[in-house]
């Protein structure tokens, strides 16, 4: 039984993927499929998906992997797969239960929407992408689903491309996810490299089995500098992924996407993908204590900026983007200090945490009763007072050595609680409390719950440290008395810093850089006639056989068409009794032809 | 049926050919569109001779040829009357009688 379901564990994941094609190219060949028959079998397929995850999850001992060759060069084979261990069952195990319950959400959230079918499209591709990526046994099929997530999230972020506010939003995220990418591309390409020119060749595909030797051979094989700097491109794409500082703002543009995007991928799924990166890579970065440095350092900083910020903003998604962007720090924090458990329990608890707040945000001003009360709980757990975010906040405090690093680390916590329940009391303030709620939401809330408390009930242990839950605590305290007294209004204008440096770096550098060039052509070659005249020689050759060969050319099939046209007009003549004739003669040639052949194979 | 009679097999199969060239011949050359029909019924004449030739030369114990023949003569009238009908209704639309005011 176990067997059944673990080796068909592939066929499940791929069924995503048949689901997306069939709806789009169904459409393609304009067959249209029912609407409740695509709800249906896109539910199905990510209830499988946890049915199968939370199967292997209870039986599963060692680590599976399924390789088939996919590229050949000479020795170099490039497998693709699936590596089923622990870890990867159990972040797919929480994507598909988001999943799931995001799906039910955008049934009835979704129910207005023209052509929204595209909209279930990409979430099945969604989920078929974030599983392969999260269950790949080497990094180049990660890069592949990498690159293909990234290609989703510009997708569902430009759902209404016809908006040109979304559609400019969708290409920003998808251009600084770009840096990432390239990042990414040239840290495996030159580790693969280096694996191939010095190390053992079955290194060279980057197996995430092998992982401790590649790093212990890279390091040896290359100067120290080399080193740190392939290692910096693989914390760079994780760091574009996750929304770490310099590159927190494509989240924010991000939130220009539907409510169910916002909380499937960016906030509980997607974003996660460079945390997955440094954790399947650990080897690379406890190598030297420096690595482990650069990350707590990264993780900090963006936790630190991104509370402040989210205590500043006024738009409910963008707060909430910035509290994931510092809940993202704090997992690079805990990687940083070793807790690799620690940094997998905040993943998921945010996970379920954050996509439940974000579906339980109001919708055109109105939000139901039960919505609220579901999100004040959110935001409560979020804090780390109740459930599931209690655990993770313990281990890393716990851990934490340094003593500023630690005052940091609650001043974070503390201003977690502050602005998430200043978000609470925004939403109370601005939009109007109704009775009335929708069963459909309901279910994809109590979904969540249950996963946000299975999660604490999983990680569960004695906790013996305060001083979290007391800065939480006191910074609900905080926002409440703040709330009371009406001054978290006033704070309309939100600094953007790093959106304005994006926006007039790369078009200034882009002049600069164009003007200089200019300047050269005119100033300096245009000047000499040697010059001027190798430039043109080339165009003049081109232009010569242009005119004398290619057209002529051209015009010599074309003529012969024009006058065999000519002819066949004549034959054409629309009368009857000619067409006869033609009859006539075909056949009739036809039947001397066969009387011929006849009378040869007789001889 | 033997080699001393006078007329043999061979001789009906040329008048059937004979007519079929006429009438196809006929069809396409000649310019009045009742020349025309009465070319096709020509054809139609040379292939029935075909059978029966066939029929009283090759076939001792059947009268498949003959039974052919005459379904084909039905056939023929048949096709005619639809013919001519068509003829009519041309006619009245044209007012003539020539095939090449017929074309366009």
């Amino acid at each position: 039984m176990q067997n059944i379901i673990l080796d068909n564990l592939s066929l499940i994941l791929l069924l995503p993927l048949w689901i997306f094609l069939i709806i789009m190219i169904g459409r393609f060949f304009s067959i249209y499929v029912n609407k409740k028959v695509i709800y249906l079998v896109t539910l199905l397929s990510s209830f499988l998906g946890i049915c199968t995850t939370a199967f292997s999850i209870a039986n599963i001992e060692d680590t599976i992997v399924w390789l088939y060759p996919f590229i050949k060069i000479n020795n170099f084979v490039l497998q693709f797969g699936l590596q089923v261990d622990k870890l990867s069952l159990i972040v797919a195990f929480a994507l598909f239960v988001i999943s799931f319950s995001v799906q039910l959400f955008s049934i009835s959230y979704m129910k207005n929407e023209k052509k929204n079918y595209r909209f279930f499209a990409y979430l099945n591709l969604f989920n078929f992408s974030m599983a392969f990526l999260i269950f790949s046994p080497n990094l180049f099929q990660f890069y592949v689903f990498w690159e293909l997530v990234g290609i989703v999230s510009y997708l569902l972020i430009g759902f209404d491309y016809k908006n040109i506010i979304k559609s400019d939003a969708s290409k920003r995220v998808f251009l600084i996810n770009r840096i990432g990418d390239v990042a990414l591309l040239t840290g495996i390409i030159v580790t693969s490299y280096y694996m191939f020119t010095y190390a053992n060749k079955t290194f060279a595909t980057l197996s995430f089995e092998d992982f401790n030797a590649i790093s212990t051979f890279l390091m040896a094989y290359t100067s120290t500098p080399v080193f740190y700097i392939i290692c910096g491109t693989f914390i760079t794409a994780a760091m574009v992924k996750s929304a770490q500082f310099p590159f927190y703002t494509w989240l924010q543009d991000a939130m220009e996407a539907k409510l169910p995007v916002s909380a499937l991928l960016h906030s509980a799924t997607m974003v996660i993908a460079g945390v997955y990166l440094i954790i399947r890579m650990m080897p690379f970065f406890t190598i030297t204590p420096v690595l482990m440095n650069i990350i707590i350092t990264i993780g900090i900083l963006t936790a630190l900026v991104c509370s402040i910020l989210a205590s500043i903003e006024t738009n409910f998604k963008k707060i909430l983007a910035y509290s994931t962007s510092a809940n993202l720090g704090l997992m690079f924090l805990a990687i940083g200090t070793e807790q690799v458990k620690a940094a997998l329990i905040l993943l998921i608890a945010h996970a379920f945490i954050k996509s439940g707040l974000f579906i339980s945000l109001p919708k055109e001003k109105k939000c139901s009763k039960i919505n609220f009360i579901f999100f004040i709980f959110g935001a409560i757990c979020l804090s780390g007072i109740l459930f599931a975010g209690i655990a993770p906040k313990e281990i890393i405090f716990a851990n934490i050595n340094n003593f500023a690093l630690s005052l940091l680390f609650m001043f974070v916590s503390f201003m977690t609680g502050f602005y998430i329940i200043r978000l609470g009391i925004l939403i109370y303030k601005n939009s109007e409390i109704i009775k009335d709620c929708n069963v459909v939401e309901l279910l994809s809330f109590i979904i969540l719950f249950c996963g946000n408390i299975l999660i604490y009930s999983m990680f569960r242990q004695t906790y013996t440290l305060a001083e979290p839950y007391a800065a939480a605590i006191g910074g609900i305290a905080f926002a409440l008395l703040l709330g009371k007294k009406n001054v978290i209004e006033k704070i309309n204008q939100t600094p953007k810093f790093l959106e304005k440096f994006y926006n007039n770096l790369v078009p200034r550098v882009y002049d600069k850089i164009s003007l200089w060039l200019s300047f050269i052509d005119n100033k300096i070659l245009s000047n000499y006639k040697l010059i001027l005249f190798i430039s043109k020689l080339p165009i003049k050759i081109v232009d010569w056989i242009e005119i004398n060969i290619m057209n002529k050319y051209v015009s010599f099939v074309s003529n012969i068409s024009k006058d065999l046209s000519r002819h066949d007009m004549l034959l054409q003549n629309g009368n009857v009794q000619t067409y006869n004739a033609y009859a006539f003669i075909i056949v009739s040639v036809i039947i001397a032809l066969m009387i011929i052949g006849y009378l040869v194979i007789l001889r | 049926m033997s080699d001393t009679d006078f007329v043999t097999m061979y001789h009906y199969l040329f008048l059937g050919l004979i007519l079929f060239l006429i009438g196809i011949i006929g069809s396409i050359v000649s310019k009045n569109v009742i020349k025309v029909l009465i070319s096709i019924e020509f054809m139609l004449t040379g292939i029935n001779i075909n059978f029966i030739t066939f029929a009283s030369y090759c076939d001792n114990y059947k009268f498949d040829g003959y039974i052919m023949a005459l379904f084909y003569v039905g056939l023929g009238a048949a096709e005619l009357a639809v013919a001519l009908y068509i003829f009519y209704l041309m006619f009245q639309k044209k007012e003539s009688d020539c095939m090449e005011d017929y074309s366009n």
